[in-house]
Order: structure tokens, then sequence, then C-alpha cells
């Protein structure tokens, strides 16, 4: 069976090294680097405590191949198991976290609720004053993305399936059901199905079909520190929008905020307001950073839906899958969604699991 | 023998550079996120030109078909707490 991927990102590449592991001939066209979207931008966590239902289950899957990614890919992927703490600072937030918390327990999944007390004896560097609990779950943690990238991509071509970049698809031709060719600046490429993982360049490709999906560009923005001693264990996230903040294992601490507001220019520029509000934010929780030194900050592009879950499935073709708009899932859920959709691919058949993230809910 | 170093905040030689290179991290952007050259303190100011010199020797490329990768604010390591507001001195 031939395939043609569109985007070398981490789930164009997740789906391409499953499907070469099946035995298909795979060929992912990149327009420009591997992991160019979003995929090198996220810092990186892995958590399962999300408030449905099969969100939760999917994270739980992800997380149990998530820990054998290195041995399956013969690379080395730095996933740390150090968890993840969701903290909140209303009570109402607080009684969402309990209940999603309770909902994760019921599945299987290690969540504690913690008291304020609790966060500051555990994690002293932190200033827990504004936070009135949280949740943790101590088998979440957080992956260097890259290498998660650079897995993919080794394991695909270990395989025999190839990365062709730079080459930007401007077209899909379908002929009745099914797509027969993907139109490049390199000439057309025949295969017996597509997949569309382009990230926020994919709707445009999927209306060259008279496809679409509703979606919406959120900017987010990160920074990375200078090194420091290694300390800080966790990912710590302010729930439900609020600041997200670990420590690489170079030392850098890192963290991620959305930019919003009516004049935010859509693109992966940085700007003067993030960086006021990182470091205010930043000191709020861990005042001892006052004086440690912002090395560089960077911006990615999430695209969202209107449910906030991306899509993911067979879309209105025979031989067409997608599977694009992140809402903030794909490094989360790389792994999994690569899986499930491989297997979908080569058997025809649709996997219940992914069944919430069918793209055929935005069918009119 | 000695070592050439090209990137003194990541501490990578010529060869490493020359390695990620032939394993296929053969564009300036991937060869940064594989390598980690311009990731330091300095972002790229000491090393940049010598990484994009072994690509275009490597790779035949006339240096001048690359690009640099995105030059990003802070052009020097900034404090916190400055950032913040929260001092008056704004040194570095």
């Amino acid at each position: 069976m031939r395939i043609v991927v569109i985007g070398a990102g981490i789930l164009g590449l997740s789906i391409a090294y499953n499907l070469a592991k099946r035995g298909a001939d795979v060929n992912v066209i990149e327009k420009q680097y591997p992991g160019s979207g979003l995929s090198v931008r996220a810092i990186g966590a892995i958590h399962s405590q999300w408030k449905n239902e099969y969100d939760i289950k999917l994270a739980k899957k992800n997380r149990d191949l998530m820990n054998r990614l290195s041995s399956d890919l013969n690379f080395n992927i730095p996933f740390r198991r150090d968890g993840h703490l969701m903290v909140a600072t209303s009570k109402e937030q607080l009684a969402e976290l309990e209940s999603n918390a309770k909902l994760q327990r019921s599945l299987g999944v290690d969540t504690n609720v913690l008291t304020p007390e609790e966060i500051e004896n555990r994690y002293p560097f932190l200033n827990a004053s504004s936070i009135v609990g949280g949740t943790f779950s101590k088998g979440d943690g957080s992956v260097h993305p890259f290498s998660v990238v650079y897995g993919f991509w080794n394991g695909l071509e270990e395989h025999g399936g190839q990365v062709t970049r730079p080459t930007t698809v401007t077209a899909l031709h379908a002929k009745e059901h099914r797509i027969c060719s993907a139109e490049t600046n390199n000439g057309a490429f025949e295969a017996d199905a597509f997949v569309v993982a382009a990230g926020t360049g994919s709707r445009e490709i999927l209306r060259s079909v008279g496809l679409d999906v509703p979606t919406e560009l959120v900017k987010r923005e990160m920074l990375a520190t200078e090194p420091l001693r290694f300390f800080l264990r966790p990912m710590i996230q302010v729930y439900p929008e609020g600041i997200s903040f670990t420590q690489t294992l170079r030392g850098e601490i890192v963290c991620e905020l959305p930019t919003t507001g009516e004049e935010v220019r859509k693109d992966t520029s940085s700007t003067l307001e993030f960086l006021e509000k990182a470091a205010t934010e930043l000191i709020r929780f861990m005042p001892a950073l006052s004086d440690v030194k912002i090395l560089r900050p960077w911006a990615g592009l999430v695209e969202t839906t209107r449910d906030s879950e991306p899509a993911v499935g067979r879309y209105v073709y025979d031989n067409l899958w997608v599977a694009f708009a992140d809402s903030g899932k794909s490094v989360m859920f790389a792994p999994v969604i690569g899986d499930l959709m491989a297997e979908q691919i080569m058997s025809g058949q649709t996997n219940p699991d992914l069944g919430p993230y069918s793209p055929a809910r935005f069918l009119p | 023998m000695g070592k050439k170093f090209v990137c003194y905040c990541e501490d990578l030689t010529e060869e490493d550079v020359l390695e990620a290179i032939r394993l296929g991290y053969d564009d300036i952007e991937s060869l940064k996120r594989y390598a980690g050259f311009s990731t330091g303190p300095c972002q790229g100011k000491t090393c940049m030109l010598q990484v994009l010199r072994l690509l275009a020797t490597e790779k035949k490329l006339k240096p001048s078909d690359q690009h640099l990768t995105t030059q990003r604010p802070l052009v020097d390591p900034v404090r916190l707490g400055v950032l913040a507001g929260n001092e008056k001195k704004c040194g570095l």
C-alpha cells in the first residue's frame, strides 16, 4: 500500500512511522523541515488530567506508549515521569479539578487532590499563597518534543519510508470517491491513501477537494531561561488557561502562556507583553526566579475547533485521512494517534477510541 | 589533535556538527534543534556563521543559499525581575 502523508510534524511523522512499521510504503511531504509548525515549539507536557472520558482513556493509552517509545524507536526520548500538577486559584476551578480527578481515578489514572499546604510541602520553592488547591498525577510528565519528532523520523526511515523536503503540496485531486494524487511544486504524487497532517496549512489543502473544518488560531508564546541546577520536577499548570512551566533536563526553566486580545497578530513573532506577563507570573509562583535571566522567547500558533478537540480520522473520501487542528493535543497525543490511525488506515476499520475526534462532526 | 569548538555555550565541536549533518539533520533549523547550537547564552551570535559554513561546505551549497534561524529578542539575557517591573535599575 502506497501512502502519502502531507506534513512532517509530530502527528504526520507518528502516523507515517506506524504505517511503515505495518509494511506500508510511506512518503511524507514536508514544506519546510520536520516539526516546523507547532511540534518543535511545544514545551512538552504529557498529561492525562482531562475532563472528558474519551480524552482520559486516550491519554492513558498514550502514556503507556510514551513510556516505551525510546525502546520502540531505538532512539533516546527523554520522557520524564515527574508528574503534572494542575493548580487552581479559585474555589470554582478547584471544584472542577476535583470532579475531573474523580472521573480520572474511576478510569484508572492516579490523580490525587492536594491542598495548598501539601503543595508547599512538596515543592518548597513554590509560593502557594494564591493557590487554593490542585490535582497531581505521578505518571504524567514531560518530554523533549524535538526528540519525539526526530525519533519518529528516524524510525520511519529505518522502516523504508522517507521525508520529501522541502516540497509544498498545492492541491489534492479527486476522482469520484477517491483522492488520486497530490499536486506539489515538484510534480504530482500518486498513492493508494492520503493523510493530511499539515497543521495550519491543512485547511487550504482540503479546500482543493471541496472540504473544510472550521478552526480558529490561538497564539501561544514560550520562553526559556538560563540553565539552573535541577530542582523543578513536575510540569506545573495554572488551571485552566494560565501559565504552564517546568525545568528541562538542560536546566532551563521553560514556560508557556496564551497571548490573547483583539490586537494580537496571529503569527509567530515574540511580544514584549508576553515577556512582561510571563516574568510576572513566574515570579508570582516562584519568587526566587527574580534574578534568573531569560535567554529567549518563541511563539507558535495553536489551531482549535469549536469543541477544542483535534480533527482526526477519515474524511468524506474513501482514502482520505486527516489529523490536524491540534487543540493543544498533538505533542500530547502523538504516539497514540499515530498508532490508532495507522491501524485504521491499514484495516479500513474505524477505531471507537478515535470516534470523538472524527472530522465528520463538522459536516453540515 | 586539538578540538575545534564552534559553539562554546553548548560545547559543540566541528566534528559534532558534521556528524549531525551526516545523520540527516542537514538544514539549519533541524541542525540547530538536534545539535543545540545557538540555544545558549549567546543565542547564535558566536556559532551561527560557523555552522552555516560547515553546512555549506558539507552540502556543497553557497552560504548565500542558506538562511539564519529566526532571530528573537532579547539581544542579551535579561533578568525576570526587570521584565516584571520590580526593579528600577535596568542592569543586565
